[in-house]
């Protein structure tokens, strides 16, 4: 009995969530938006401005590439049954989807 | 309390939808969060020094002023000369510039049949070397131009630009901008200089921006790969993660919610944040996994949760509650940067301990086991060599104690050595532009700082100004200052003007008569603005302004006590009511900083001791354990004695973090010493015991609080730097204070709080 109104408590939860988080990333995308227009002058594309905000932002960058390389690797753990951290550390050297490519071919090998 | 962890583990999905709730709830006002560079919001708004500071630039305008200077090898020449009118005009149609003064358009009193004419003091460029010489006696008998807009080697020039308002609203930015482009412009091959307190606020903006796009990020990064390398396992890296995040983000919801800003102090939140707040989800995910790692089949996972919890919750608790104490000690500075950044973190870690006991317990029910633990081997090197460690101090501890003790003595001489910094030019290097163009002005031109001196009276009449001559001759004695100048002044070369030029008559006039007639004169051809820096429009308050060079806060505050300590004796009460201005402001911060340090330390030592006394129901427990704090404290302030660290507005909160995060250590250290005492061991096995068992886990705690705060090392303000160097090698001190001098302090003084019972469970176990 708890587990089920668990499972109803928490999506409604979950719901109410996701739509303030929907709700945010529709204003960060157009912040987003007007922000890279207000900085493209007319011949100059969008990629000089992304390649800025990139050499800008390279910490939050960096943040975010680990991140998902952790989640890589805890898929490759839970999933494929393989060592976190060698697949945590494989992932930051040849890209998470490379990795995910390979090591699930290993899988399917043995 | 089995209640509660029955409701988390019955409702796990709702525990976690919950949190993630709050979160997106609190932190719905993160992106509204603004930074404040203004050096002002340093000091609360009704502060004495800010008040009058307010008070004057709303009698007299704005007092901040930008100069810029241009060096040539010939300033008269008609090449330079050029460049400065065309500079100056250029600045002057600038939209927030109030007035420019430079060589070209400064107004010069001369002599003539009705009396005096106000006009321009260069109206032709000196064509041959008779005139450049005429100009320079000119210059030197003026004393509000000379040393102010031309250096007194005639090298160099300077253009002063006065702006209109002197609050945030002027966009620093633009200012910067605008500047510097005409720098660029007219620039080569004089070299121009830029300086003031726009620029320098600027500056601190520009550089908080970039600290806020590194510290936070690269903190993380150091984290997670820390968490990934310690537990080698999704779960044991990711939970602690993702409770950093929610930690950090209620934080700054809280900071948006308050309205509170970031300040260059508060940039060090989210990171503190990181450091302190990680290790009680580290801690109870580590025992889990031991647990696990113990009990080849777990089975029942609920039981592993339970007992993990019941068995941590009263350590983590108490671990958070001393840290809580350290960082609410800041409330007692005067600093509303440190007061609020000791509210934030003190919410953190409440949310982490929160998060810890809820969030965590409920994902580690949902999350499956890990694929690969660690497994927990027998007795390791690691092991043998803390074991080894403890029997060292049983065996040489009266020694050791002296040689440390007479080590933290010897650096301790350092603390006499410390200097105050507040003035936030001294937040770069000094190899950097900013501090290199004020350094420059301040050798050329007697420095860009001012204090103001608020005079009421008449000032019409001859008595009054005579008094405002005595308090100007005063200032000018004092080394820092470079150049006063007020009414009197002005008064003094209309009197010259007035009668021929002649310098017998370079004086205050006689009666209020010829005052007020000098002044009608002055406004029929002279600029009546002009009088407006000086005067107010009913002739009653008046202002002196005293150009200072930059020589260190504490030196710009006893500067400040000897002005005022000169008019209480030397003038009637109400003549000067209010000494005022960026000067004096840099001095009473550093005052300020002094005295929250000395307010803090105190309150921190005494609340963690009564903490520890309360703990362990024992004042002796209380008292010892702020001897390893104390010496720690000793070593950092020598040290930054030596090391000429200045105490300033980030450095002085270095004594209250380091004391609620450092007694954690020795807590933890005395909780587990006390288990094995209790056991029936005596203190000579329980000593190496408890340094092989609980050690560990302090030197990992240690560790992850060391990872935490290094990354404030890549900060481009220097007290940030510099705290983040001092507050991991306060760690450390306090870490080694733990872990080598209070087990020689117990084994010496055998205390009985290890041994009595209290009736409690002996169950506990930390670390």
């Amino acid at each position: 009995m708890p587990k089920l109104s668990d499972k109803n408590l928490s999506m409604g939860l979950i719901l109410v969530s996701i739509g303030i988080l929907v709700y945010w990333l529709l204003e960060a995308t157009r912040r987003a938006y007007a922000w890279f227009s207000g900085l493209t002058s007319p011949g100059t594309g969008w990629w000089p401005v992304i390649s800025n905000f990139c050499l800008d932002n390279v910490g939050i960058l960096i943040v975010v590439y680990l991140v998902i390389c952790l989640q890589v690797a805890g898929f490759i753990e839970f999933k494929l049954k393989k060592n976190f951290l060698k697949a945590f550390l494989w992932s930051i050297a040849i890209t998470p989807p490379v990795t995910l490519i390979i090591w699930g071919h290993r899988k399917e090998t043995e | 309390m089995r209640d509660w962890i029955k409701i988390i583990l019955n409702y796990p999905r709702t525990i976690i939808a919950l949190w993630i709730l709050i979160t997106l709830l609190i932190g719905w006002n993160i992106p509204k969060l603004e930074l404040e560079a203004d050096v002002r919001a340093m000091l609360p708004d009704d502060f004495d020094i800010v008040v009058s500071m307010n008070e004057m630039e709303d009698i007299f305008g704005g007092s901040e002023l930008m100069v810029i200077s241009i060096s040539s090898a010939d300033i008269f020449s008609e090449g330079t000369l050029t460049k400065i009118r065309d500079m100056s005009a250029e600045i002057e149609k600038l939209p927030y510039i109030d007035k420019v003064v430079s060589l070209t358009n400064a107004d010069d009193i001369k002599g003539n049949e009705f009396g005096f004419e106000v006009g321009q003091l260069i109206r032709d460029f000196p064509t041959n070397e008779t005139e450049r010489q005429a100009l320079k006696n000119r210059l030197r008998e003026n004393d509000l131009l000379y040393g102010s807009i031309v250096s007194k080697n005639f090298k160099n020039a300077a253009i002063i630009a006065m702006l209109k308002i002197s609050d945030e609203s002027n966009d620093d930015e633009l200012i910067f901008r605008d500047l510097d482009d005409l720098r660029r412009k007219y620039e080569n091959p004089q070299k121009i200089y830029l300086a003031g307190l726009p620029l320098t606020r600027r500056e601190v903006a520009v550089t908080m921006q970039g600290d806020l796009k590194t510290l936070f990020p690269y903190g993380i990064v150091l984290m997670i790969l820390f968490l990934v390398f310690s537990f080698r396992s999704w779960t044991g890296a990711f939970l602690p993660f993702i409770i950093i995040i929610l930690v950090v983000a209620n934080t700054l919801g809280l900071m948006a919610l308050l309205g509170m800003k970031f300040t260059f102090i508060g940039l060090m939140v989210p990171v503190m944040l990181i450091a302190v707040t990680s290790s009680y989800s580290i801690h109870i995910v580590s025992h889990y996994f031991s647990e696990c790692a113990r009990c080849s089949n777990v089975t029942n996972k609920d039981e592993v949760i339970r007992s993990s919890l019941e068995l941590l919750m009263t350590p983590v608790f108490l671990s958070g509650l001393t840290t809580l104490i350290g960082f609410l000690s800041l409330q007692s500075h005067v600093l509303p940067p440190a007061r609020e950044l000791g509210i934030l973190v003190s919410f953190g870690i409440i949310i982490a301990f929160l998060l810890s006991m809820t969030f965590l317990p409920a994902a580690l029910k949902i999350l499956p086991f890990p694929a690969h633990l660690q497994k927990t081997s027998g007795t390791g090197r690691f092991d043998r060599i803390l074991q080894r460690w403890g029997e060292f101090f049983v065996r040489h501890n009266i020694g050791f104690l002296l040689i440390v003790g007479l080590l933290v003595i010897g650096i301790a001489t350092g603390i006499k050595s410390i200097r105050v910094d507040t003035n936030p030019v001294y937040f770069w290097d000094e190899n950097s532009e900013i501090r290199q163009s004020n350094h420059f002005i301040d050798q050329e031109f007697g420095g860009s700082s001012q204090l103001s001196i608020l005079s009421k009276g008449d000032i019409k009449s001859p008595e009054f100004l005579r008094k405002m001559e005595l308090l100007s001759d005063y200032l000018k004695t004092k080394e820092p200052v470079t150049q006063v100048s007020s009414i009197v002044d002005q008064l003094k070369l209309m009197n010259q003007a007035f009668h021929g030029d002649s310098l017998k008559y370079k004086a205050i006039p006689e009666s209020s008569e010829e005052i007020a007639q000098f002044l009608l004169l002055y406004s029929l051809t002279g600029d009546p603005e002009d009088m407006d820096r000086f005067v107010d429009y009913d002739y009653k308050q008046a202002q002196l302004l005293a150009r200072v060079v930059e020589t260190g806060s504490s030196t710009s505050y006893d500067l400040y006590l000897d002005i005022r300590d000169y008019i209480r004796k030397t003038f009637d009460r109400g003549d000067f009511p209010s000494v005022t201005g960026m000067t004096a402001f840099v001095g009473v911060l550093a005052d300020m900083v002094v005295r929250g340090q000395i307010r803090s330390l105190i309150i921190s030592i005494a609340l963690v001791c009564l903490a520890t006394a309360l703990i362990f129901r024992s004042p002796l427990a209380g008292i010892l354990s702020i001897i390893p704090l104390s010496g720690a404290i000793l070593v950092i302030f020598g040290l930054m004695g030596y090391l000429k660290i200045s105490l300033d507005m980030a450095t002085v909160m270095l004594s209250s973090i380091m004391i609620g995060v450092g007694i954690d250590y020795t807590i933890h250290f005395l909780y587990r010493c006390r288990l094995e005492t209790r056991s029936g061991k005596t203190l000579e096995e329980a000593v190496p015991t408890t340094i092989q068992t609980a050690g560990k886990g302090i030197l990992y705690n240690g560790l992850s609080v060391v990872i935490g705060f290094s990354v404030l090392l890549v900060s481009g303000f220097l007290p940030i730097y510099f705290f983040g160097f001092l507050i991991v090698f306060s760690i450390v001190a306090c870490l080694l204070g733990a872990l080598t001098v209070m087990p020689a302090i117990l084994i010496i003084t055998k205390p009985g709080f290890l041994y009595r019972r209290n009736g409690k469970k002996n169950a506990e176990v930390i670390g």
